[in-house]
């Protein structure tokens, strides 16, 4: 797996290398296209200057701050880089906490941990194991390409450890501003221990792999069968083509070579030679002479070795066959 | 239980060395088909694996079944090969090997079906058989086989490695690879197996394009060698990229070709694999054929 960064994990006295991966792969939906409905070709974005009315690129863009309508702040990337970040490339653990103190809403985007180093693998494994013992999560701050975050790292059952970017505390909204919330009702024991009761006959396993997608799969398939309605599709060329040119080759070979180890033993078999001669290709008539074809039929029971069982049933189809093959 | 290499799955694949055509009894021929050497593991379902041991399985939706047509668990050495009139076409192969989308991948799958050709057993039922000699291995791979669908088993002769080749040339198939018959697996580049190809394999150097003449390549020497149109376009986006990416404003070879003014020169750091028919003496290369970047 690609790495998304390389940094270090420290802690007190501690300090190790480590390897980021991204651990989740966003939405696997069926990528569509935008298209112009009389012509159906592409409908393209272009980044356009609204005074100039130029289409501009890549590098003649920088970003700006609009403080007040039509005015703009210019931050260059000399700017970015005074901005007074320490923990970059630095996952610098403040404090740890036990694990259920994290509400599971603050939890953002998942990354792999892995050692950085073979030498560091020790170090990384001693903290997983006393993470999990204790069953703590660290709590860190690190830097992502041009942003600071919050982070938790704890172990993880499959392997290695997981790093969490966290929410800050102003990214979460306020549910005060759901008025439907401030309600007010009465609730009878029974009625709770009713729905207790209903909540427990259905507990099961969570198991994420029970569940797919079946909008997306429903996508695919629509798409699939419109894909073939439009693309001929056409009949697999059998294996059989490959088995019977393999075939040819090999009783041409064993036919010329017998015929230049044994030039008398010509005569038996004859009905198996012409059914051989029937199956051998034009292209290798050529380069066969009448000799070996007649050699070929008889022979192939002292040099010819280990030919599969189905040679039979690969003779018989390729006399049916043969025009296709070669 | 302890794992083993059924397991591990890290096989690195036995690899040829160059060679003439030769005749002996101590050797098997068989032909070397020009496609994707594929390791497969066959239990109950399927896990295929290249050369540089990279996960293919879900690149072929149409092997998916194709344990069933294996009697016992196993490991299989074999190649993937896209047929075009009966014969391995690599630049219909090229055009499943880059997939990434389910969809274009089931819908090629159907269009250009693979066909995968076995030729030798690692492993059977419940241990490794790399130690048997060869002549036992391709017993045991005929009697776990059953032969049919997407699946042929590789044929073979005894002694004729001459013959077997001058045929391979006949048919315009890649070559023949010679096995000693006594010989065990060896993981890796191993004097037991010897091939013997029709065309030759040159590492050169991407150099620029021309429109008109395709891509530039040059030798270590930085003399021009060959230039070569006929890509597929993926090959083709990635090396027009490459070479705008690298460009130079002068031509970095060492003799100006007359023949080549106008193009768009790049610096030559990419290594490609070019085939070619023959080597003429002014070091041009007859029938050259891009066969892809160099990896290693």
């Amino acid at each position: 797996m690609k790495t998304s960064w390389k940094g270090s994990i420290s802690f007190g006295m501690v300090y190790f290398p480590v390897n980021v991966y991204t651990a989740t792969s966003g939405s696997s939906g069926v990528k569509l296209n935008y298209l112009h409905r009389k012509c159906n070709n592409r409908i393209r974005y272009k980044k356009v200057c609204e005074a100039c009315n130029e289409e501009v690129s890549q590098d003649e863009i920088v970003k700006g701050y609009e403080y007040e309508k039509d005015k703009y702040v210019v931050i260059t990337d000399e700017d970015f880089e005074k901005l007074p970040i320490k923990s970059k490339k630095v996952i610098a653990i403040s404090h740890f906490v036990d694990e259920d103190a994290v509400d599971p809403i603050y939890l953002d985007k998942a990354y792999f941990i892995s050692p950085g180093n073979f030498s560091a693998s020790k170090a990384f494994e001693l903290f997983r194991r006393a993470m999990r013992e204790t069953g703590k999560v660290g709590i860190a701050k690190i830097t992502l390409t041009s942003n600071e975050y919050v982070a938790m790292i704890k172990p993880y059952d499959k392997g290695g450890m997981l790093l969490y970017l966290l929410y800050y505390l102003d990214e979460i909204k306020k549910t005060e501003d759901i008025t439907e919330l401030n309600y007010n009702v009465d609730i009878h024991n029974n009625e709770l221990k009713m729905a207790i009761s209903l909540i427990e006959n259905m507990t099961g396993e969570f198991d994420i792999a029970q569940y797919r997608n079946e909008y997306q799969d429903a996508l695919k398939q629509l798409i699939q069968a419109k894909i073939e309605r439009k693309e001929v599709v056409s009949p697999p060329e059998a294996q059989q083509n490959i088995v019977d040119l393999m075939e040819a080759l090999k009783a041409s070979v064993e036919a010329a070579k017998n015929s230049r180890t044994d030039s008398s033993g010509i005569g038996k078999g004859k009905s198996r030679g012409k059914s051989m001669e029937k199956s051998t290709s034009n292209k290798i008539r050529k380069t066969a002479t009448e000799d070996r074809k007649a050699a070929a039929g008889e022979n192939d029971t002292g040099e010819l070795v280990g030919v599969n069982a189905g040679a039979d049933t690969s003779a018989k189809a390729k006399s049916g066959k043969k025009e296709k093959t070669l | 239980m302890n794992r083993d290499m059924f397991d591990e799955k890290n096989i690195v694949p036995m690899a040829p060395v160059p060679s003439e055509p030769f005749d002996s009894d101590d050797y098997i021929y068989e032909i070397k088909f020009d496609g994707m050497r594929c390791i497969g593991y066959y239990d109950t379902d399927v896990t295929l694996r290249n050369r540089a041991n990279k996960d293919i399985t879900a690149l072929f939706p149409e092997f998916r079944d194709i344990y069933k047509q294996f009697r016992h668990k196993c490991i299989i050495d074999s190649e993937i090969v896209v047929l075009n009139q009966g014969k391995p076409d690599y630049s219909r192969l090229n055009k499943r090997r880059f997939l990434s989308n389910i969809i274009q991948i089931n819908l090629m799958s159907k269009k250009i079906p693979a066909t995968l050709i076995v030729y030798d057993i690692l492993y059977y039922k419940d241990r490794a058989v790399t130690e048997m000699p060869l002549i036992e291995r391709k017993r045991l791979l005929e009697e776990n086989t059953v032969e049919g669908g997407h699946l042929a088993i590789s044929r073979f002769v005894r002694g004729a490695g001459t013959a077997l080749f001058e045929q391979a040339v006949n048919q315009e198939l890649e070559g023949i690879v010679a096995k000693k018959i006594d010989g065990i697996y060896v993981q890796g580049r191993s004097r037991l197996w010897l091939k013997s190809k029709r065309k030759q394999d040159m590492d050169l150097l991407l150099c620029g394009y021309m429109e008109g003449k395709g891509f530039l390549f040059c030798d270590n020497d930085l003399n021009y060698r060959i230039s070569i149109r006929n890509v597929d376009k993926n090959t083709f986006d990635f090396l027009y990229k490459y070479v705008i990416e690298h460009q130079l404003d002068n031509s970095p070879l060492k003799f100006q070709p007359l023949n080549l003014k106008g193009a768009i020169w790049a610096k030559p750091e990419l290594y490609c694999v070019v085939e070619y028919m023959q080597e003429m003496e002014s070091g041009y290369l007859r029938e050259a054929v891009f066969k892809g970047i160099k990896m290693d």
